[in-house]
């Protein structure tokens, strides 16, 4: 579906240096710090910026050469920006309508009705809640074949963010359709994404299938004595702590039935994140 | 395009009671002094390119032109469509205008004054130099940048215009006044000209700094 390779953008602060896959069918999620390169990635992918260096491929098609049929199959959420706030769900639905062929405007009011978004009120009138829902409903309601996702579930509340979530998979069941979603809240993205990149400075430091990362992945906790005796082929990053040291390893159960002496917690994806950006390699 | 269109006629919609009043203004001009004619036309001409140049600045607002650049819309499009509104906004305000202008005339119960017909004519390429003028200017600067490099542009073009008068004036070159004179139609068909190659070569200035823009 989609495929970074060596996609570079330089800052006077900061440069992208990112490769990575959105395989069809999948919900890939990309997380990282604020200021990682997220929403770069997300704009390098959209042609909102040049990249320097690489290539970007869409459908099979460089992005550079995307016409607007093209970008008709994509639905994109982005966080810092929307429909000009003056407008309401109906005059979206009749600017959407005249946007793309696959948008039924009937459809799309059926969806702000049962999502609860009030048809007359202009966006500005709007909570955050419905913003956001609102922003998904507009990213998915003509049926696209990609959506693209820059922290769709930012400054919501639990309720509200499920209910995102449980928007998406409503989509997800449709097809063979593809999902690029990045977000700083790491439980949304456990149990929503196949796979998981990990951004940080620009580079992708890590990319790993979701299950693999809940299953095999784990923190130790050791002392300084015991972290002396461990076994560090397996090791990825160590941390130093008060107590000694915690340390990532993606062979949990290696450390489980060698080391039954030491603190060993299941990963999960804050856990892997908060090491691979506090922690040193190993 | 129809979407884009659509959108800004929605924006535009949200400054109705401004624009009724101002339609209002210019009505009871027409009415109360009956040589405001001409100045009702240019006046609401200027009015319906601000109304376009202020749609840029809406979609400005919050990011709005990056958010439209990730719809089935090319950059090319954007541009195309503020042309074209300009156009249709400018055109609009200008056969309003005049057809209020000519009512009110003949409602007064005095014949068209030819002199008006003429000045309506030529407000046509003088909307066209406004927009090809003013459109880059909004593409490259935006909102409020833009609006100060607007004026300034303005008062450039005014006092170029002045100064070029002066000069004709003040040289005494009866052969040039006699030449405009004589040649007024013709003069007018080649400024024309010139300024639909003008329009043409601001439309290509404005795709390449929207085609250069990062959002």
């Amino acid at each position: 579906m989609l495929k970074l390779e060596n996609v570079r953008k330089q800052y006077p602060n900061f440069q992208l240096d990112c490769s990575l896959e959105v395989k069809d069918g999948c919900v890939t999620g990309l997380i990282g710090q604020n200021g990682a390169g997220k929403t770069t990635t997300f704009k390098s992918i959209l042609n909102l910026i040049y990249p320097e260096g690489g290539r970007i491929v869409l459908f099979g098609k460089d992005v550079r050469q995307m016409t607007p049929q093209d970008k008709a199959q994509v639905g994109v959420v982005l966080s810092e920006s929307g429909f000009y706030d003056g407008l309401n769900p109906r005059q979206i639905s009749k600017v959407m309508g005249k946007m793309y062929e696959n948008f039924s405007e009937q459809e799309f009011l059926e969806f702000c009705r049962r999502f609860e978004l009030p048809l007359d009120k202009k966006i500005r009138d709007y909570s955050t809640g419905m913003r956001v829902k609102l922003k998904v409903l507009c990213a998915f309601a003509h049926h696209p074949k990609f959506l693209i996702l820059d922290e769709p579930t930012a400054g919501l509340d639990v309720v509200a963010r499920e209910e995102i979530l449980d928007m998406l998979r409503e989509y997800m069941e449709e097809g063979e359709q593809s999902i690029l979603i990045s977000s700083h809240i790491s439980s949304d993205l456990e149990g929503f994404c196949d796979d998981l990149y990990l951004i940080q400075e620009g580079k992708i430091v890590l990319h790993e299938e979701t299950d693999v990362l809940l299953s095999e992945y784990a923190l130790l906790k050791v002392s300084e004595e015991q972290y002396r005796d461990l076994e560090k082929q397996y090791l990825l990053y160590r941390k130093k702590e008060n107590y000694g040291y915690s340390c990532l390893t993606r062979e949990k159960q290696f450390y489980l039935e060698n080391y039954p002496k030491i603190v060993v917690e299941a990963g999960s994806v804050d856990k892997v994140m908060m090491m691979v950006v506090k922690g040193e390699r190993i | 395009m129809r979407g884009l269109l659509q959108k800004d006629f929605y924006m535009l919609s949200e400054m109705k009671k401004m624009i009724l009043v101002i339609l209002a203004i210019a009505f009871l001009l027409l009415i109360a002094n009956s040589g405001s004619e001409s100045f009702v036309v240019s006046y609401l001409i200027f009015v319906a390119a601000f109304l376009t140049l202020a749609t840029i600045t809406q979609d400005e607002h919050s990011k709005g032109v990056q958010f439209l650049m990730t719809l089935p819309v090319s950059r090319k499009n954007y541009v195309q469509e503020k042309y074209l509104l300009g156009i249709v906004m400018g055109g609009g305000a200008w056969i309003l205008a005049a057809a209020a202008a000519l009512a009110v005339t003949s409602l007064r119960g005095k014949s068209i004054n030819e002199e008006f017909l003429a000045q309506c004519v030529i407000y046509l390429p003088i909307l066209l130099l406004m927009l090809g003028l003013m459109l880059p200017i909004q593409f490259r600067f935006g909102g409020d940048k833009g609006r100060i490099a607007i004026m300034a542009a303005v008062a450039g073009g005014m006092l170029a215009c002045f100064l070029v008068l002066k000069i004709v004036d003040l040289s005494n070159l009866t052969g040039a006044k006699n030449f405009f004179e004589n040649y007024y139609r013709l003069i007018f068909v080649v400024a024309t000209l010139i300024l639909l190659a003008g329009f043409w070569i601001s439309y290509r200035i404005s795709l390449a700094i929207m085609n250069k823009k990062e959002f």
